[in-house]
């Protein structure tokens, strides 16, 4: 590298350009040690170690995880995504496990899956719940899931305004909408009723600066953006956003140096947001094919393909992300943990494959040329944009309710 | 809290985990057994002081426990407990655990339940800004301010507090947006003379630190103002192009201006006019090619749609 790229602070130091120098030095630190191009074909996925790292969750957690006791369902999908984009297979016994443990999250009364046994349920939960049991993919794993009552629940939790609280007491933010629209449309429930107004909720949430908040008026930010562009996705009313704005600001939130990600404008990257943004490219590439958005680009975007540096995120997933005793983790100098060896990896997944939009099978489809950054094994299998399981996990789960 | 004196009455209910559970968490004693009696007091739906004082127990392992939040508030209502009190409750843990959603959420039930009181949204805005002081782009603290500021009425002060806090950090994005949120949703609006000054201020920015983000999403959001007249858009395309000339290249600026110069296309009907906007657009195109490499295939599409 001789220009060090990144970020430029026009002699005016403040505390954000400072965190930013701060971690562009840690993650060059690292890229710098691959720059020649035929080092960097050697980059290796460690594989083993991410798997060591992520069986021992399956086993057991530590006192520290108490604060994540109202988790389980997020702690399973983290741990069984990333097997399994991993290549790794559970035992019958493990599936077993699995199903019995996430079954008893789900709530007997109301429907929907909580935190925990016994807990109030809760749509976030409820999503992890079913997209864990949509990886996990047995017939015991669909049949536990009691479709009627969830239903109901989730009809409960609307709102007039299109939006949907959390849970029963809980916060109304554009999460709910997401986690609404993949469960409905793996499980096949998404009906009139239950989507009605949706799509303008979500709509209302997308800013000044392109991308989507939490709820109308606050800033645009990558988890939330990835799950107002997902749902509108399933939801199939893209032309209420507007998509030029939204393109805009997501190729912004690629940061020159680090190639990964941040969240928001002037905050930090992120390895998550290695598949929150990187999530939506595939995602614009297909609203963009089908002319959709207010205003959308023009009529035949072909050369709208997948605007975001592929190479640039696979690198820095896989040189700064991996943590040398096995987990990925958000950046240089933090610790690995389950959310960010899911995210990172699912992030790495999107980065590798070529999506495209089929109108026939109203679906994403798979073009057979991959992206490898680095050694040819690195190549994980492809997960769907919208839902983030195995493409044909989706094909999967939506067959068996069809 | 000694259980088995207060709940001497109670048969705790032990977690049903199942045979074999996966990824089992090695609770700590004191949260299994304060668990087992919640559980217990949560099945005959019993709201006191005790299980007010367990909620808090527990919450003190895990603030994220949702369901004994709900059950917390329940008690709440149902003892007509000071909620000003709770507020100073919720402030103790919120300033444990900063991006914790169920402890906002928490206030803003609270409040809710208060009602309009000035000196409690006093404090409450004085919480939010002790947050900043911790962390000046929490989302939570934001997103709560917003629907404290909306839900009241409470405009005041935005102003004054955005400013500090860009005083403080002109990169501060998430103040930027609250500009943006004040101004647009404020009663009384947003005046051709207030878009004016907003301008101003953005270039007073801009011209200070051009590579700053920030107040240059701002400047795209308010020229879409329908306030903007086509002068008032001139002379700022103007003033960016010097900018531009006066920096070697301002990727920013440039994106700002090819924006515009699209637009301009689209609506220009003379045939040699629009070729010479299109001249112009193309070339800043090439420079965002040369200057903004990460994003390449973006001004790479936005060449071609020029063409």
């Amino acid at each position: 590298m001789d220009q060090r790229w990144g970020l430029c602070d026009d002699g005016h130091a403040t505390e954000t350009s400072l965190l930013q120098t701060e971690t562009e030095d840690s993650v060059f630190e690292l890229l710098s040690q691959w720059q020649d191009p035929q080092a960097t074909s050697r980059i290796t996925l460690t594989r083993s170690l991410h798997v060591q790292f992520l069986r021992k969750g399956l086993v057991g957690l530590s006192r520290g995880f108490v604060s994540l006791d109202a988790s389980k369902p997020w702690i399973l999908f983290w741990i069984l995504q990333a097997l399994d984009l991993l290549n790794e297979v559970l035992t019958p016994e493990e599936q077993e496990r699995a199903v019995d443990t996430l079954n008893r999250c789900q709530d007997d009364h109301k429907g929907g899956f909580g935190g925990g046994p016994g807990q109030e349920p809760h749509l976030a939960t409820t999503y992890a719940a079913v997209h864990a049991l949509a990886v996990v993919g047995s017939d015991e794993a669909f049949d536990c899931i009691d479709r009627k009552k969830l239903y109901s629940w989730m009809m409960s939790l609307k709102q007039p305004n299109g939006s949907f609280i959390m849970h029963h007491g809980g916060e109304v933010d554009v999460r709910a909408s997401y986690c609404v629209a993949s469960v409905c449309r793996l499980l096949n429930l998404l009906t009139p009723s239950l989507t009605d107004n949706m799509g303008s909720f979500i709509a209302s949430c997308q800013t000044y600066e392109g991308g989507i908040g939490a709820f109308p008026g606050v800033e645009g930010h990558g988890g939330y953006t990835f799950c107002g562009i997902a749902a509108i996705e399933i939801l199939q009313e893209t032309d209420l956003l507007n998509m030029r704005t939204l393109t805009h600001w997501a190729v912004s939130r690629q940061m020159e140096l680090e190639g990964g990600f941040q969240g928001r404008t002037n905050k930090l990257v992120d390895g998550c947001y290695s598949f929150w943004m990187g999530g939506l490219f595939p995602i614009l590439d297909a609203i963009a094919s089908r002319s959709d958005g207010n205003p959308g680009w023009p009529n035949d975007s072909a050369a709208f393909k997948n605007l975001m540096n592929r190479d640039a995120l696979q690198e820095y997933v896989l040189i700064c992300c991996q943590a040398p005793k096995g987990g990925l983790r958000d950046k240089p100098g933090k610790h690995p943990d389950y959310y960010h060896s899911c995210y990172c990896l699912s992030g790495l997944s999107i980065a590798q494959h070529n999506y495209s939009w089929s109108l026939e099978l109203q679906d994403f489809v798979l073009s057979p040329n991959t992206l490898i950054v680095g050694d040819a094994t690195n190549e994980l299998p492809a997960t769907h944009p919208v839902h983030n399981i195995r493409m044909e996990y989706v094909d999967r789960i939506r067959s068996y309710f069809q | 809290m000694d259980f088995e004196t207060i709940f001497a009455d109670i048969l705790p209910i032990p977690a049903d985990e199942g045979p074999n559970p996966m990824s089992p968490i090695a609770y700590p004693a004191e949260y299994t057994q304060a668990m087992d009696y919640f559980r217990a007091c949560a099945r005959a739906g019993e709201t006191s002081q005790r299980v007010l004082d367990l909620t808090a127990a527990i919450i003190e392992l895990n603030p994220a426990h949702y369901t004994v939040w709900k059950v917390r508030q329940e008690c709440l209502v149902a003892l007509s407990s000071d909620l000003r009190i709770e507020l100073e409750y919720a402030t103790a843990v919120g300033m444990e655990h900063h991006k914790n959603y169920q402890v906002w959420h928490h206030r803003e039930i609270v409040v809710t339940l208060i009602g309009l009181d000035t000196q409690v949204i006093a404090n409450e805005k004085k919480y939010i800004n002790n947050q900043f002081e911790i962390d000046c782009k929490n989302y939570h603290a934001w997103s709560y301010r917003q629907w404290l500021v909306r839900k009241f009425n409470a405009w005041d002060q935005e102003l004054d507090d955005i400013n500090k806090l860009l005083v403080q950090d002109c990169r501060n994005n998430s103040a930027w947006n609250h500009r943006y949120f004040y101004f647009t949703n404020r009663p009384e609006g947003f005046s051709k003379e207030d878009l004016e000054e907003e301008i101003q201020f953005c270039l007073q920015h801009v011209r200070k630190t051009p590579n700053n983000e920030s107040p240059w999403n701002y400047l795209k959001g308010i020229v879409k103002k329908p306030e903007v007249t086509p002068e008032l858009l001139d002379s700022l395309v103007q003033d960016v192009k010097n900018l531009i000339k006066e920096n070697e290249f301002v990727v920013h600026g440039a994106a700002f201006l090819l924006d515009i110069l699209e637009s301009n296309i689209a609506k220009e009907v003379d045939d040699t006019k629009k070729e010479e906007v299109s001249m112009e657009a193309k070339k800043l195109c090439n420079e965002l090619i040369k200057f903004d490499i990460i994003r390449i295939k973006f001004w790479n599409y936005r060449l071609s749609l020029l063409k």
